[in-house]
């Protein structure tokens, strides 16, 4: 699909002698909101991690606008315009909130997103903006990281379990801000445990299975019983027999 | 199914015991077979060995990075002296005395020096060896900065007979070595050894364990010193003068070991062996060119840190699978 | 009054510790390293110095417009080539690769300019004074470089804090791996920081070579007091590190009161004795 800002090509990856990715094909399209589920383990953090070069794989098996990328360097494929809420946060301990934010953008293409716009979107943000970003609440924290990400002025944004060890009130404040967020035509990648909240607000997605593809397509043309047995591996039992 | 059994030893292994074993009745017989210079270069051999050995089972394997093993080297050597000239100490009982003499005055220190993290332990223990430098040159009945020079009675009191004599000595720096290599070898085949091997493999398993480790280390660290210090005091009662300059040498006793063990392999047992070979014969070739020895002996360390960060050893060993002196237990499945 | 003289000039001498101690402070905390060859850089700077002031003619404080640019640059080149390669893997690469430049340092040195010490004449103002009080007489030169190691200080803190290059230090430290999808290179971050420490490496050396005669063997001895100051002072805190040279500065010309020959021995019995009872330090960074 010439469409594609992001595909992925049989991608295999993986940490030293443990494999994680078996062949993995996927097609990320310009503004489209894709959801990555899965149980744990099935690779989706691993896919995340490979697209922005954080774990190794070979040139080809990721493109980028058509060209490869994969293998390069995180810092290179960062200034690409790939962006990542990373799982946990993961915010800089000795950086303010506002610094966490600025460094986010710093070395990035101005674009829609500035300090100014990311405070509009997370107000709570300019009122804690002093504070160390890792005195903030976990719900809080995810808004630094998101924001940090959107500084970047990215053309495709990664959401690595964005509501793992947020309460539900909290999720819901988050997720309020995604619609601002895919407005402004950034393509996204959401990886997501709570699949019903993943599959509402993306147009299509992938489940992984055991660093295998289990299922693809868009939400409305797979029933529940599917999705949930590409999730946790029934179908393969099935179609086994 | 038959299961399966554990193996320790390998085909490679048994040769090399028994290589080993002729190895050493060849260098014990050395008396007979040697000139007087080659006996006393052995002799230095052994005791670089025994350094090598040590450091590289402080640095190799318990995780303690030592730039300051000096230290020891140069207590033992002065407590050798202090014993021999004032007490009239028989030298060869002197340097078991300086062994446990180093060992006791280590285990107050180590728990100070644990308190350093990492590679700031390095730069303490650097510290704690100019302390015993500075420390040394203040006793004046020592000769204070300017050293003193073993009194010819003492030496002679070894044994009257000069080939006795030598050959004592020289029997006394293969003791020495043996029992260094012995010592590293036993520990890692222990269940301690075992729990060392683990550790540096797995950072986050040793920050769980955290007390008991913190006892091994500790063990390893005052065993190391004590045996380091019997080197220095043997070294000392070859060389027969002693200053703190020489004694407590960041150059001689820290800085050839570490190159040592470093070209040999850090972390095995045959490294500092193989290392020890290469740095004589380095020295023996090169060593005129002084400054530009040094700075090879520099370029080479970095080197290899770079390319080959498990030394000449682990070229070898990765190349054939040879593992001389095994350390760790492998299960065989029948075919 | 011989014990309050003993006393300011520790302080005074602090100034030049803490010059000494902050590169080591700088490195270590942005990546870790413990740089061995701190001292010999340390000395290295001011044979460099030596250098310039004889083929320029320029005073040596002047020498610093040319002395710290090529420190700095040295030091980039060394963290990218030598150092950045062994970065990340454990504590022994590191430290030994360090270890090594030491030896070639040292003996690089001592292959060009042997082993007589040298000394800086600076045109009067390692000698000039000020006489505060009958017997309490500051130096021109040590109130100088006090001065200096407050500003140096002060900078560092500013870039640190103010700065995107101290805000990809800082990054880089917490978290190598996100820091990147900041689009830092951390082979580069790490070579900033290397050629800043060995900035400051390059003045404390151009201070060092006025103070005192030094030759190529003095490095070490330069590393342990900027170690001690850090560790004393506290890790994580350059203020500290300044309050550490102090007490270590303070230590050692008491010391020389009692007797010359305790001087640097009783600096270092000072520092084990704070890490005896005040292991993390004086003034450690509250985390």
């Amino acid at each position: 699909m010439s469409g594609s800002i992001l595909s992925i090509r049989g991608l295999r990856a993986g940490y030293g002698d443990f494999q994680a990715l078996f062949g993995i094909d996927v097609d990320l399209e310009e503004g489209e909101v894709l959801a990555l589920i899965g149980a744990n383990g099935a690779g989706k953090s691993t896919l995340l991690k490979a697209i922005t070069g954080l774990v190794r794989c070979e040139r080809d098996m990721i493109l980028y606008g058509g060209q490869p990328i994969g293998g390069e360097r995180p810092d290179l494929i960062a200034r690409r315009g790939i962006a990542m809420v990373p799982e946990g946060r993961r915010l800089f301990r000795s950086l303010s909130v506002e610094e966490n934010l600025v460094i986010g953008g710093e070395r990035a293409p101005k674009g829609e997103w500035s300090l100014d716009r990311v405070y509009g979107l997370f107000p709570i943000l300019r009122e804690k903006r002093r504070n160390p970003g890792t005195a903030l609440s976990g719900g809080q924290q995810q808004m630094v990281a998101i924001g940090r990400a959107l500084m970047a002025n990215p053309r495709v944004l990664l959401f690595d379990e964005i509501s793992l060890g947020l309460a539900p009130v909290v999720i819901k404040d988050i997720y309020a801000a995604f619609p601002a967020i895919a407005a402004t035509g950034v393509s996204i990648v959401l990886v997501e445990q709570d699949v019903v909240r993943a599959l509402a607000v993306a147009r299509c997605f992938v489940c992984l299975q055991e660093g295998r593809v289990s299922l693809a397509g868009r939400p409305e043309d797979h029933d529940r019983a599917a999705i949930t047995a590409a999730y946790f591996g029934a179908a393969n039992v099935a179609g086994a027999h | 199914m038959a299961g399966f059994s554990i193996q320790r030893s390998t085909r490679t292994s048994r040769a090399t015991a028994l290589v080993a074993l002729l190895v050493l009745a060849a260098l014990v017989a050395a008396p007979w077979w040697a000139g007087r210079a080659d006996l006393r270069l052995l002799g230095e051999i052994f005791s670089f060995l025994a350094l090598a050995t040590l450091w590289n089972l402080l640095a190799g394997y318990t995780g303690l990075v030592s730039v300051g093993q000096q230290a020891y080297v140069g207590f033992g050597g002065y407590a050798l002296f202090a014993l021999a000239m004032f007490l009239g100490v028989h030298p060869l009982l002197a340097i078991v005395i300086a062994g446990i003499a180093g060992a006791l005055i280590a285990i107050p220190i180590a728990p100070l020096l644990f308190r350093l993290q990492g590679a700031y332990f390095a730069i303490g223990t650097w510290v704690l060896a100019e302390v015993f430098r500075l420390s040394f040159a203040q006793v004046s009945a020592l000769g204070g900065g300017s050293g003193a020079s073993l009194p010819a009675g003492v030496v002679t009191g070894i044994a009257s007979e000069r080939f006795v004599r030598e050959a004592m000595i020289y029997w006394t720096a293969l003791a020495i070595a043996v029992a260094a290599l012995a010592f590293v070898i036993l520990l890692l085949r222990s269940r301690t050894g075992l729990a060392l091997t683990a550790l540096r493999d797995s950072e986050i398993a040793s920050e769980s364990l955290g007390i008991g480790i913190w006892r091994t280390k500790l063990a390893v660290y005052v065993s190391v010193a004590g045996l380091t210090s019997a080197t220095g005091a043997f070294i000392f009662l070859q060389k027969l003068r002693i200053s703190p300059d020489a004694a407590f040498s960041v150059n001689d006793w820290t800085a050839y070991v570490i190159f040592i063990a470093v070209i040999g392999g850090i972390g095995t047992i045959e490294g500092p062996i193989i290392g020890t070979i290469l740095f004589f014969l380095l020295r023996e070739t090169l060593a005129d060119l002084g400054t530009t020895y040094l700075m090879i002996l520099g370029a080479v360390a970095i080197l290899v840190m770079l390319r080959a960060p498990k030394g000449v050893w682990g070229i070898i060993a990765e190349r054939t699978g040879w593992s001389l002196v095994p350390i760790r237990r492998r299960v065989v499945f029948p075919q | 009054m011989e014990w309050v003289n003993a006393i300011v000039q520790g302080i005074l001498l602090g100034g030049l510790y803490a010059l000494f101690a902050a590169g080591l402070s700088l490195i270590f905390g942005v990546m870790r390293l413990v740089n061995i060859a701190h001292g010999d850089l340390i000395v290295a700077a001011a044979y460099l110095a030596l250098v310039v002031v004889q083929v320029t003619g320029l005073h040596p404080l002047a020498s610093a417009v040319i002395v710290v640019p090529l420190m700095a640059a040295f030091g980039y080149v060394m963290q990218r080539l030598l150092l950045n390669p062994t970065i990340g893997k454990d504590l022994l690469s590191p430290l030994l690769v360090t270890f090594g430049i030491s030896v070639i340092l040292q003996n690089g040195l001592l292959a060009t300019f042997t082993a007589d010490s040298r000394r800086l004449a600076a045109g009067g103002i390692e000698t000039a004074t000020l006489h505060v009080l009958p017997g309490l007489n500051i130096g021109y030169l040590p109130l100088l470089m006090f001065v200096a190691a407050i500003v140096i200080i002060y900078g560092l803190e500013l870039v640190f804090s103010r700065t995107s290059l101290g805000r990809a230090f800082r990054a880089t430290s917490d978290d190598p791996e996100i820091a990147q999808l900041m689009m830092l290179d951390r082979r580069h971050v790490f070579g900033m920081a290397m050629a800043l420490s060995a900035a400051v490496v390059a003045i404390a050396g151009i201070f060092l070579a006025i103070r005192t005669s030094f030759d190529p063997a003095s490095g070490p001895a330069r590393l342990l007091f900027g170690f001690e100051a850090v560790i004393i002072g506290g890790l994580g805190n350059l203020w500290g590190t300044l309050a550490g040279g102090i007490v270590l500065g303070v230590a050692q010309t008491v010391g020389a009161q009692i007797s010359p020959g305790w001087q640097i021995l009783a600096g270092h019995l000072v520092f084990f004795l704070i890490l005896a009872i005040r292991p993390r330090g004086l003034f450690p960074r509250m985390d």
